[in-house]
């Protein structure tokens, strides 16, 4: 019986970390700025960071 | 600079990316996974959702209008919430009012700052005082505040235009609010945020306290009137405090921009012992006349037994009067405050004439008048150095007379 965690899941935890990565890289090269916009793309980057470390221990 | 650029296109991409990883973390969260992660999962499903909504908010805020529409947005909203009577009672109660979002986007963008403050402030005191009185986060208000008059970015008429207008909005207060409007009033609510805005104007006049007076012309003020209304400002404890702290960095910064000949130098040297001579004085008499305010209300309080028809006979009646007399005479502190008051205004001058001649000393190195090591110091130098030491401790006496009138 394969492992809950070996699962299809993974590519869909991996997809949504690009999807982040790549939101806050599209903030971060755009016109915007300000604090705001500051603020959002370090959340982003926290998200992000939150994410890779559930993909790192995913294999547990 | 306080600043904010929206590029909209790039906003909606961010966001179209957002809605993807929402969507894989919610397959994920269908899908069978370890215990342990399904919590943090959810998490980040909740973090994607909130970035997504203030993504949201910032498309379809009036930031994104250009600025005369965004203004006109603005104020309609502010006009909204005081066309009801009720909004000064209901700011006391509630945990946010629609000037919140307000405040924070003048905070966010400075020209959404310097836009808006000018319309209201042209339009009397009524939308000036929602900003005020109804944002909840005094935080905010004072940030935006101080920002608003900071002299490293603002103009000096500029400053003094908003000085003038915000204390005429506190100020005015009790007589623009409606006493009874029907709607549950926070007392105790209201107190704070006034003594908080006593304090925040006493914040905002610190940096120009010797513009308020002495050098008046340079902020297009009228001195006299600079000094009532730094009598009223300093009327308040904790806004005398900041005032009194504004006085060694105003000095400092008013010996930066000096004048480079040397009769010019001497006058400005005089107009600012003279400013300081009066704001000393002032912060003298403000706590005079508190003092004086005190015992007043303290001897109408201990009058009311002697006018109660008590039934008293005469001698009683006389011992009553007497003991009443004789604890008013113990409480009464006028005398003390007197002498604590004019020792404080003494040491205070004494500090300060140190602090003139070091700024005076000093502009006259970042000037090249003088070497930084003193080893050649022009005698016309030596006489502003001096001057300027001697005017703020004894000459202050002129400031003291304009001051009393």
């Amino acid at each position: 019986m394969p492992s809950p965690n070996a699962s299809p899941a993974l590519p869909d935890l991996i997809e949504a970390r690009v999807s982040i990565v790549d939101a806050q890289r599209i903030l971060d090269q755009s016109r915007c700025h300000g604090p705001v916009i500051e603020s959002l793309s370090r959340e982003l980057a926290h998200l992000a960071g939150r994410l890779r470390s559930i993909e790192e221990t995913w294999f547990e | 600079m306080n600043t904010l650029v929206i590029d909209p296109d790039a906003l909606r991409r961010a966001q179209h990316r957002l809605h993807e990883a929402n969507q894989h973390l919610r397959r994920l969260r269908a899908t069978p996974v370890r215990y342990a992660v399904v919590g943090e999962i959810a998490r980040a499903e909740g973090m994607v959702h909130e970035l997504s909504r203030r993504i949201a908010g910032i498309l379809s805020s009036p930031l994104l209008l250009d600025p005369p529409r965004r203004t006109a947005v603005l104020t309609s909203t502010i006009d909204d919430w005081i066309a009801d009577r009720k909004w000064w009672a209901r700011s006391t109660t509630r945990d946010s009012t629609p000037i919140d979002p307000v405040v924070s986007m003048m905070a966010a963008d400075m020209s959404t700052r310097d836009a808006l403050i000018d319309s209201i402030m042209a339009d009397g005191t009524h939308r000036l005082s929602a900003l005020l009185f109804g944002a909840t986060d005094i935080a905010k208000v004072r940030d935006l505040c101080l920002r608003a008059t900071d002299p490293r970015s603002v103009n000096p008429d500029v400053a003094r235009t908003r000085i003038e207008a915000v204390a005429a909005a506190v100020f005015a207060e009790p007589g623009e609010r409606a006493t009874i409007s029907g709607a549950r009033l926070d007392v105790a609510a209201l107190e704070r945020r006034r003594d908080d805005l006593r304090e925040l104007l006493g914040m905002m006049a610190a940096p120009w306290v010797l513009h308020f007076t002495g050098l008046a012309s340079r902020w297009g003020g009228n001195p006299e009137s600079g000094r009532d209304l730094l009598h009223r400002i300093a009327d308040h404890d904790a806004a005398a405090v900041r005032v009194r702290d504004g006085l060694v960095p105003a000095i400092e910064d008013a010996f930066r921009d000096m004048p480079s000949g040397h009769d010019e130098r001497m006058t400005r040297i005089d107009e600012i012992a003279f400013a300081v001579g009066a704001s000393t004085e002032i912060l003298r008499r403000v706590d005079v006349d508190a003092a004086h305010r005190a015992a007043s209300t303290r001897s109408a309080l201990l009058s009311i037994p002697g006018h109660l028809p008590l039934g008293l006979s005469w001698p009683a009646g006389l011992a009553l009067g007497a003991a009443t007399s004789v604890v008013a005479g113990r409480l009464d502190s006028r005398h003390d405050v007197e002498e604590r008051s004019a020792r404080t205004e003494h040491d205070d001058r004494e500090r300060l004439a140190r602090v003139a001649e070091n700024s005076a000393r000093r502009a006259a190195v970042e000037d090249g008048l003088m070497n930084a090591d003193a080893t050649h110091v022009p005698a016309d130098v030596r006489v502003q150095i001096q001057h300027a030491a001697d005017a703020v401790s004894n000459a202050a006496d002129r400031g003291d007379e304009f001051a009393a009138r």
